[in-house]
């Protein structure tokens, strides 16, 4: 079967949420403006049968579903988190710096970020009626706080949160053991508020299903059976005259064949379904209605050398892979073409090109297999009889592991294959299930294997992701093992600059700059291709490359929730 | 009497072998719930901080307990009915996730295998009967359809009468956006136009097995001294085909009924792929993917026991029919 779907969708695990902390870059200093306050709204407006009509999505899901509509559990049904349950604040991550005020209007860091304070929008009402309020969003927090089994280090602040506490009618203060200026994303942009009149009575919040969920958001719960289940659109939103759109139905496929037929047939209005042959397989179908967004800058796809193995632990190898690579070949072939060019120093480009360190501005990856020898022979290898090269007796021989079934992992294999070999070096793939492969990335059982890098509203959640020594799993996604003391001591200064302090944060990155470029931690093939299709034929309103107003992939939380709400029904 | 009891004292025996093989079996795969789902979570797009692995484990009671604790409180658990929450579908209690899903598949398997089983069965009969006839013809053609990979022919039928001629629906247990589940008249329409072209090719695919067998069966049950007898004595050709030669013929095939029916619990799972069936085998690859032990164990118990329940019945019904059966 061809894998269209399982890697770039969550699978199983949309709602749960992301890396630790936040720049300077999201927030261009202090608190962002507030937004049109709106008390509770007026109902539907609209006139036309078309505000009537429920979109179709499918999001990535598959199999049945079970009624799980607690957004603190780690796979609640689609559209739960975000739809139904609101963050204080939206981080987007198509523009760089772009954070919208949501449940809260405003935040203020104090105390060396120590103290943070949310200002909360007033006339916000729960969709049974009853008024948010600060007693809510302190018990949202206390909640996971209180709970190990619900700690997951977002709703809680991870363990370094001291204290929550409603300290006006619409205030809430948080109070930490160390700065938590990059934990801003996950506290304001990723947790939960639910009310507190129906929580507290969960027995165990961690495994109740909350069957009647009642939120602040722009949907609430409308039918729903293991096969399908609707949002509804909810009077009472906050935001005037919003959603236009009078619902969406979820669906679910047994995999991306099933799902790509349904949205080649018309049957889907929104999706994130990667296709290869995306213009024949879908646009072409119907040119006017059929659009889609590549979200081009959310992830990079490295191969992953374990720098605790040999031959890895050298330098020299590392370095003499990276220009061995002929990387619009393996993007060409094996991505269809979709891939973006990736750069030396695992940025996502050009969404943050402002960070990079002025000698680095016109760095590029090289191609260059006479170089690649070159550094090999300098670094003492010497090419054997068999065209491959050895030192000390040992072949310079590579096993990459690749998860079975994703296809385009597999040709860049065999497309690395051919290019190590022109340089001297062997190389060997090894397909392994997808339980077999996270088991040996938390064990660290394999020589090298391919993997996403995937970052954050600021450069620094990508590099904090998988260059923190502190990140080596099993505590995060530091797949290579690296550790750097300057990289470490940089993103730490990182973690203790406020953020409106852009200078400082900006310097920090960029000496973590020279480190990756001199050490080569991964070897970066292609910057990301996320497939997002929408149809115009019944909405229209979705991001475009003008107006990045969210991602516009509908897996993606709070996100998918952004785009729904903004959506216009055409009548 | 003795024949029925030492039957049962066989299949309690197969049951405990069956239930220990299923505590067995899904800890032999590698890897672990926690490990997917993070790993699963950063490919996603959305890593987890350092934090989440422990909530995490908390969660979904992933044990350091030796494996006799664990294998104890397994089969307490089950005595007791429980048979612990999803991790896939976590907090969705395992008998849920069933519940939801096995009806689906009873019902298209259980039609699918039932159409099967005649249409093999009055075929190969005729075939044998009438060797060389028309019916005979049609061998070469069933036994084509089923030498292709189920998957292809899945995808070939669903494209070209699903997609290119719109004669059925493409996907789904009924129309989601349309109908209702109810007993409705509406919906049990619906359940049967997208059930339609999902037994299609599963009776396509695997029709020439059961006819075949049962041809040739007929052919050498034909030769029988107690066949050339009955047409001897001058009884209608029609009497002897069903009463002599057919019903001796089919011996065989009724032990390969009973081994199918585990087919029927077990899911179709390359059907309720293609077709994006919401059957019971995609929950349990949707089990396996995810290391999720508890429900991994629960489906194959219904299965077990689905199985074994058929083959009792079956040698049961064998004593009946084939009464040589009996004294063995």
């Amino acid at each position: 079967m061809r894998r269209t779907t399982p890697r770039r969708l969550p699978g199983v695990l949309t709602g749960a949420m992301l890396a630790l902390g936040l720049t300077a870059a999201c927030t261009g200093g202090g608190a962002p403006p507030v937004a049109a306050g709106g008390g509770a709204t007026a109902g539907s407006t609209s006139s036309a049968a078309a505000a009537t009509r429920i979109l179709d999505v499918y999001t990535g899901a598959s199999g049945q579903n079970t009624a799980n509509f607690n957004p603190f559990t780690p796979t609640p049904l689609h559209g739960v988190q975000g739809m139904i349950y609101e963050p204080l604040m939206f981080f987007n991550q198509a523009k760089a710096g772009d954070v919208q005020p949501q449940l809260a209007t405003a935040y203020r860091f104090a105390d060396g970020g120590r103290t943070l304070t949310f200002t909360l929008r007033p006339g916000v009402k729960w969709s049974d009626g009853r008024p948010l309020t600060a007693e809510d969003v302190a018990f949202s927090f206390e909640l996971a706080k209180k709970n190990p089994k619900l700690n997951s280090g977002i709703n809680s602040g991870g363990n370094v949160m001291t204290s929550v506490e409603a300290t006006g009618a619409t205030e809430v203060t948080l109070k930490f053991k160390e700065p938590a200026y990059t934990r801003l994303w996950n506290i304001a942009g990723q947790s939960w508020i639910v009310p507190r009149h129906i929580w507290e009575k969960i027995k165990d919040p961690a495994t109740d299903p909350n069957k009647n969920p009642v939120g602040t958001g722009p949907f609430v719960l409308g039918d729903f059976s293991p096969q399908t289940y609707v949002l509804k659109k909810n009077p009472q939103y906050w935001e005037t005259g919003k959603p236009k759109i009078a619902g969406m139905r979820f669906y679910s496929f047994n995999g991306g064949d099933a799902a790509t037929t349904a949205l080649a047939a018309g049957q889907l209005d929104w999706s994130g379904l990667f296709m290869p042959d995306i213009d024949k397989q879908y646009v072409a179908k119907d040119p006017e209605h059929n659009k889609y967004k590549n979200e081009s800058f959310l992830y990079v796809t490295n191969l992953v050398p374990n720098l605790k193995k040999a031959p890895f632990t050298d330098v020299a190898v590392r370095r003499a892979v990276n220009v061995a690579l002929d990387r619009k070949k393996i993007i060409d072939l094996a991505f269809a073409g979709l891939g973006k060019m990736p750069n030396p120093l695992g940025l996502v480009l050009p969404q943050y090109q402002d960070y990079i360190a002025p000698q680095f501005a016109n760095t590029q990856l090289e191609y260059d297999p006479a170089k690649a020898r070159q550094i090999l022979e300098q670094a003492g290898y010497q090419r054997g009889a068999d065209g491959v090269y050895a030192k000390d007796g040992k072949r310079l021989s590579i096993t990459c592991t690749v998860v079975t079934g994703w296809t385009d992992y597999i040709s860049t294999m065999q497309i690395v294959k051919q290019q190590l070999k022109e340089v001297g070096i062997e190389f060997k793939s090894k397909e392994v299930s997808f339980n077999a492969f996270s088991a040996a990335q938390t064990s660290g059982d394999f020589q090298m294997h391919i993997w996403n890098a995937w970052g954050g509203p600021g450069p620094y959640y990508m590099y904090n992701n998988i260059l923190n020594s502190a990140n080596v799993p099993p505590a995060g996604q530091n797949q290579a093992r690296w550790k750097n003391d300057v990289v470490d001591a940089a993103l730490s200064t990182i973690a203790q600059t406020p953020p409106e302090d852009t200078e400082a944060v900006k310097q920090a990155i960029q000496r973590i700059q020279e480190q990756v470029v001199a050490e080569v931690p991964y070897i970066p093939i292609q910057q990301s291709s996320a497939l997002a299709e929408f149809r115009t034929l019944h909405a229209t309103g979705w991001p475009s490359e003008e107006n990045p107003y969210a991602l516009a992939l509908p897996f993606y939380v709070p996100d998918g929730a952004i785009v729904a709400k903004n959506l216009v029904p055409v009548p | 009497m003795g024949y029925l009891r030492r039957k049962i004292v066989f299949y309690a025996v197969a049951l405990w072998a069956a239930v220990t093989l299923n505590f067995a079996i899904p800890r032999l795969i590698k890897g672990n719930p926690v490990d997917i789902m993070l790993a699963r979570a950063a490919q996603g797009g959305q890593p987890m901080p350092a934090e989440a692995r422990h909530a995490l484990e908390l969660q979904f009671g992933v044990s350091d307990d030796p494996l006799w604790q664990q294998y104890l409180g397994y089969v307490g658990n089950l005595l007791h009915g429980r048979l612990g929450l999803s991790v896939t579908y976590y907090p969705t209690p395992v008998s849920t996730v069933i519940a939801q899903s096995l009806p689906w598949t009873l019902g298209l398997a259980g039609v699918a295998l039932l159409v099967t089983v005649v249409l093999g069965l009055g075929l190969g009969m005729l075939a044998g009967w009438r060797r060389g006839g028309a019916v005979d013809a049609l061998i070469p053609a069933t036994t084509f359809l089923a030498a292709i990979p189920y998957f292809w022919l899945a995808l070939i039928l669903l494209y070209v009468l699903g997609l290119g001629l719109g004669w059925f629906p493409l996907n789904g247990g009924y129309d989601y956006a349309g109908v209702q589940m109810g007993p409705t008249l509406a919906f049990a329409a619906s359940v049967a136009s997208h059930g339609a072209l999902p037994a299609l090719t599963v009776v396509a695919s695997s029709v020439a097995g059961w006819m075949l067998g049962m041809r040739n069966m007929m052919v050498s049950t034909m030769a029988e001294d107690y066949v050339v007898m009955a047409e001897a004595k001058g009884l209608s050709p029609r009497r002897v085909m069903l009463a002599y030669a057919a019903r001796n013929a089919v011996l065989p095939s009724v032990a390969g009924f009973a081994i199918s029916l585990g087919f029927v619990v077990s899911g179709l799972l390359a059907t309720e792929v293609v077709f994006a069936y919401p059957g019971i085998g995609f929950a349990l690859l949707q089990g396996v993917q995810n290391a999720d032990y508890p429900l991994m164990q629960g489906i194959f118990l219904i299965i077990s026991l689905a199985v074994l329940g058929a083959n009792l019945l079956v040698d049961l019904l064998y004593g009946v029919i084939d009464p040589r059966t009996r004294k063995a």
